[in-house]
């Protein structure tokens, strides 16, 4: 299996192939985590799926502008691609009315799972924060954090030196993060 | 390794990073025990993190089809599965057959995915089982836990009979029923708690009532064993739970503390206690919306509609008292709430009934019941809509007092002139709070850590000024702080004329503003571009004035505010403290009443001639037309006020004024909650809150929230508190008790306000010669000087209904503002019938008045 990092040099060259494979390669990882984000009244208009076709499309156009040339940079771009998406799609929903009562057994259905398990609060925090970090940082995170990459699977994506490196990459990266969300901790 | 040294500590924190990294289980109270305090932040915000991780990972599994939920016919353990039941957040409970033992059990089976690694697993397993050790009739018995294949599984004892959901759904449960199922309920919760373990989803689902009336409550300990791991102390759950995912309870049944994201303890559950008492009561629950938003608001802002008319006082007291927001105001235990519970139990039906309202009977009483229940709800939606409609109120600000760095002491009035300017600009804004300037000095007396004093009074961030004077120049330096880190955030140096000192006030809010990325309406902008210089002497003669207005010098502050209007004839403030200024001596009658309220008007008229968005000069108008009971008149002053000053605490606390007077107590008591949040200092607010709760006939809360302000203050606003909540305790039956905490150091040092409480109190303990002797004493000062409302309270309960009618109608001819509360004053429930008393309410026209 080639390499992300070679099929993303294909596709800024203008390879097709390379480009539907690292879509069907990257779309599974993506649309788990676009489920995560989106609340059950936002779904329905438009599915997972069309909005992770839409934030990859966008971050296949922007590979020339941008340096994404390994898998860990793509993906920070289409996450960041996809939360515009998903904000927008929830912006849709509460665009139109709303019929049905709520279910009390359920939770909420007004926020994603992330932010019914997680907490809407720190969600929201935990994303101002990431903007705080490297750029390297940010991604490592995301992948490890986010997406469950294994530490070998983050040396891979990020091409580090080593898996040691990489998880050395997240940690002190979440050590930052807990740095950085000490003054909300109170809420959290 | 004990981290005791700053180097120990952070490879103490770096370790549990790698931990989270790494996706290793952690003990967190090891970790919390272990770890110095001032670090604990920095473990809190690891933990979130951890959190969000295994947020993801459930996510994940969820999304690749998880356990599944369709397990009827298969075998879990030795127990059959025969049809699902139900399905809930956390897992689907089935009815099974136990076969080595022959009887049918509720089999309630989890996602085991969901729960992580093994040690949180482990924590749902213990909590389930610690859960299984309580033994309590009204606790449904755990028969067992345990794991199958991929499979956590609870197997409970099935209740043959229906929830309290369905038996209540749309129809009030009769009251003594009710009480019977809420004593039951309690009693669960009172065994749970002394165990330790919080329940975090009661609700009407959660508890079955067999068909011989027996209550079993289901599902300890599982809501809290997925949203944690460990138990947690009946009070001091908070000190483990930080932990605590809101959406772990149901929303509707979910405490307010729950959905700020606070941790879960006893009182949570006791709060849900009284929404499953609420809905017996009421065929519906207390706080309902079209969804999970509006519900939340509704929890979090908003009272719950009456309860209907059959349900009497001390029982509504009961549910309020669960239902309180703030926790601390609840019951302190399960314990209580089945004491309060059974002492209404054998007080029997007769008992129980309703007490009378504040509105004269009429040939249909129970017609009339049903439409001021009506009137009521209708009331509460009036008010949830306004505050819906309300923009986001944004980040909270404390401005801290300007200090003044001339070098003279005479130069201090620019800073405190400042610190009000800023104050009032801020509140002008609709998207930022400002505290009031009670608060800034309580915070600048009692020096503390700034991060704990944002905790205690809720705000974002401080503002720091210093002024300094040279000459003719002004400089002020502006930072601004965030509170929870103590960092500074935003710089800025200001160079002016003294003159501009008004300007210079703006200029600080707009880049306040601009740094917080807070918008700004057009008219925001206008206003805050619009000001002007003033002449210094003016200046500072308004700032004096001002002082003596927090001072209650009222005289003085009249003399100060002439003085700068003088000095400059075109300041617009200074003509609305003045304005503000002959309102107070009207209401207190220190000067001709027809006189005052005459230079109020032209006062605030001039104010608003030259500046129309004078929140002040609206709020003085208001009071001049209230005075003169053009009501609608009145409230588009209010209006006004609030749409040039919507962060005001004194915006709010006029709207609650005219809100208990027209008798909208719900309205009432939000606007002056809303007051005490933006003047949390304040006592006087405080005490005004316990005004607004008491004329709402909310008493047992005007006791709390006066007994706030006896513990607090140890000025006029505790003496005024204290004979207020001697009133309290002789509306409820205790007058001996009142009269004796009233008269405890003596009658000679009394003020006027509290003779005139003693004079009811007495009457009310059957005291009436002590009584009259007062009222003799009373309407011996000059004239004016005792208010009439309360000569004809204390006259109305010692009997001398006649003289009580007599001394309202004086007051009404001469238009004494005194006597406005008389409509809804529960001191005159006995005359509501009278005629002549009609007649005086129906002259104030405050029956008709238009909603604010």
């Amino acid at each position: 299996m080639e390499k992300t990092a070679v099929l993303l040099s294909r596709i800024a060259q203008g390879d097709a192939r390379a480009q539907s494979e690292l879509e069907r390669r990257l779309s599974p990882k993506l649309s788990r985590y676009a489920h995560g984000r989106l609340p059950a009244y936002a779904r329905g208009m438009e599915t997972t799926s069309d909005l992770v076709s839409d934030a990859l499309r966008k971050s296949f156009a922007a590979i020339g502008h941008f340096d994404l040339r390994h898998e860990g940079a793509f993906l920070g771009y289409a996450r960041k691609a996809l939360n515009t998406g998903i904000v927008d799609a929830i912006r849709r929903a509460n665009a139109r009315p709303k019929g049905d009562e709520i279910d009390e057994n359920l939770p909420s259905r007004e926020l994603s799972p992330i932010d019914t398990y997680a907490g809407r609060e720190f969600r929201r925090r935990f994303d101002e924060a990431l903007e705080l970090l490297t750029p390297e940082q940010h991604q490592a995170v995301v992948l490890r954090l986010e997406l469950g990459y294994s530490f070998a699977d983050v040396a891979e994506a990020m091409e580090s030196p080593s898996t040691d490196a990489a998880r050395m990459l997240v940690n002190r990266a979440i050590e930052r993060l807990a740095h950085e969300l000490r003054p909300f901790a109170s809420d959290l | 390794m004990t981290p005791d040294t700053p180097a120990n500590r952070d490879e103490a924190l770096r370790r549990l990073a790698d931990a989270v990294g790494d996706r290793t289980p952690v003990d967190w109270q090891a970790a919390f025990e272990a770890i110095p305090e001032e670090s604990h932040d920095e473990l809190r915000a690891l933990k979130a993190l951890e959190r969000l991780t295994r947020a993801h990972e459930m996510v994940a599994e969820e999304f690749e089809g998880g356990p599944a939920a369709m397990l009827e016919g298969t075998t879990i353990a030795h127990y059959r599965v025969i049809e699902k039941l139900g399905e809930g957040g956390m897992g689907v409970v089935y009815r099974a057959r136990d076969d080595r033992l022959g009887r049918d059990i509720a089999l309630k089976v989890l996602h085991p995915d969901r729960f992580g690694d093994d040690s949180m697993r482990r924590g749902l397993l213990r909590e389930a089982r610690l859960a299984g050790s309580l033994n309590d009739p009204n606790i449904a018995t755990v028969y067992d836990v345990g794991e199958s294949d991929r499979y956590v599984y609870i197997a409970i004892e099935c209740v043959d009979g229906a929830t309290l959901h369905d038996l209540a759904q749309g129809r009030a449960l009769p009251t003594s029923t009710a009480i019977e199922y809420g004593i039951q309920i309690a009693s669960a919760l009172r065994a749970a708690h002394a165990a330790g373990i919080v329940h975090r989803d009661l609700k009407s689902r959660n508890i079955c009532v067999s068909r011989s009336g027996l209550v079993k409550v289901l599902d300890f300990g599982i809501a809290a064993s997925t949203g944690r791991a460990g138990s947690a102390d009946a009070r001091g759950a908070h000190d483990a739970d930080d932990s605590a995912s809101p959406a772990a309870g149901t929303l509707a049944y979910m405490a307010p503390e729950l959905l700020r994201g606070e941790p879960a303890d006893a009182r949570s559950d006791i709060w849900s206690l009284g929404v499953c008492l609420y809905e017996m009561l009421a065929g519906a629950r207390p706080f309902v919306g079209a969804g999970a938003r509006e519900i939340e608001r509704a929890i979090l802002h908003a009272d719950p509609p009456d309860l209907p008319a059959s349900v009497g006082l001390p029982l509504r007291n009961v549910v309020a008292r669960c239902l309180h927001k703030e926790p601390e105001r609840r019951y302190g235990s399960a314990a209580e709430v089945l004491s309060a519970l059974k002492a209404l139990h054998d007080l029997g039906p007769g008992e129980l009934a309703p007490s009378p309202e504040p509105v004269p009977p009429a040939p249909k009483p129970s017609r009339l019941w049903w439409a001021w229940t009506a009137l009521a709800i209708a009331a509460l939606v009036i008010v949830y809509v306004a505050l819906m409609g309300r923009p986001s109120r944004g980040p909270a600000i404390l401005v801290l007092p300007a200090r003044n760095e001339s070098g003279e002491d005479d130069q201090q009035y620019l800073a405190d002139g400042l610190t009000d300017q800023i104050i009032n600009s801020f509140a002008g804004l609709s998207r930022i709070q400002v505290l009031s300037r009670t608060t800034s000095d309580a915070v600048a007396r009692a020096p503390q850590p700034l991060p704990s004093a944002a905790r205690r009074y809720g705000f974002n961030y401080a503002l720091e000024t210093a002024v300094v004077r040279a000459g003719g120049r002004l400089r002020v330096h502006a930072r601004l702080v965030d509170a929870r880190s103590d960092r500074s955030v935003w710089v800025e140096s200001y160079e002016r004329d003294v003159g501009q000192i008004v300007t210079v006030d703006n200029e600080i809010v707009l880049g306040v503003a601009r740094r917080l990325k807070t918008p700004l309406t057009s008219s925001e902008t206008a206003r805050l571009g619009a000001a002007r210089s003033v002449e210094p002497a003016a200046f500072q003669a308004f700032v004096r004035g001002r002082a003596a207005v927090m001072e209650r010098r009222y005289g003085a502050a009249l003399e100060l505010f002439r003085e700068a209007v003088r000095a400059d004839s075109t300041y617009a403030s200074a003509y609305a403290g003045l304005a503000d200024g002959y309102t107070e001596a009207f209401y207190y009658g220190q000067l001709d009443r027809s006189e005052a309220i005459a230079r109020a008007a032209a006062a605030a008229d001039r104010a608003l001639s030259l500046d129309s968005t004078q929140a002040d000069a609206h709020l003085a108008k208001a009071f001049v037309f209230g005075v003169q009971w053009d009501w609608a008149r009145a409230v588009e002053q209010l209006r006004n006020a609030e749409a040039d000053a919507p962060g005001s605490a004194q915006v709010h606390y006029r709207w609650s004024f005219y809100d208990g007077l027209t008798n909208r107590g719900v309205e009432a008591v939000e606007e002056m909650k809303r007051a005490v949040q933006l003047d949390p200092a304040s006592p006087r607010m405080a005490s005004e809150l316990g005004l607004a709760y008491m004329n709402a006939r909310q008493i047992e809360s005007a006791e709390q929230e006066f007994e706030r302000v006896i513990a607090w203050d140890d000025g006029i606003e505790r003496r005024r508190a204290r004979a207020y909540h001697a009133r309290c305790l002789a509306l409820t039956g205790r007058a001996g008790k009142a009269v004796a905490e009233m008269t405890a150091s003596g009658e000679a040092a009394m003020e006027v306000f509290e003779l005139e409480e003693l004079a009811y109190l007495y009457a009310a303990a059957g005291r009436d010669a002590e009584s009259r002797r007062i009222v003799e004493g009373l309407l011996a000062l000059p004239p004016g000087a005792a208010s009439p409302l309360a000569v004809a309270a204390a006259q109305l309960a010692s009997g001398s209904r006649d003289a009580a009618l007599a001394t309202l109608q004086g007051a009404c001819e001469q238009r004494d503002p005194r006597i406005l509360w008389l409509g809804v004053d529960q001191r005159f429930d006995p005359i509501r019938s009278e005629p002549r008393y009609r007649a005086i309410v129906a002259a104030m026209g405050l029956e008709k008045a238009p909603r604010g």
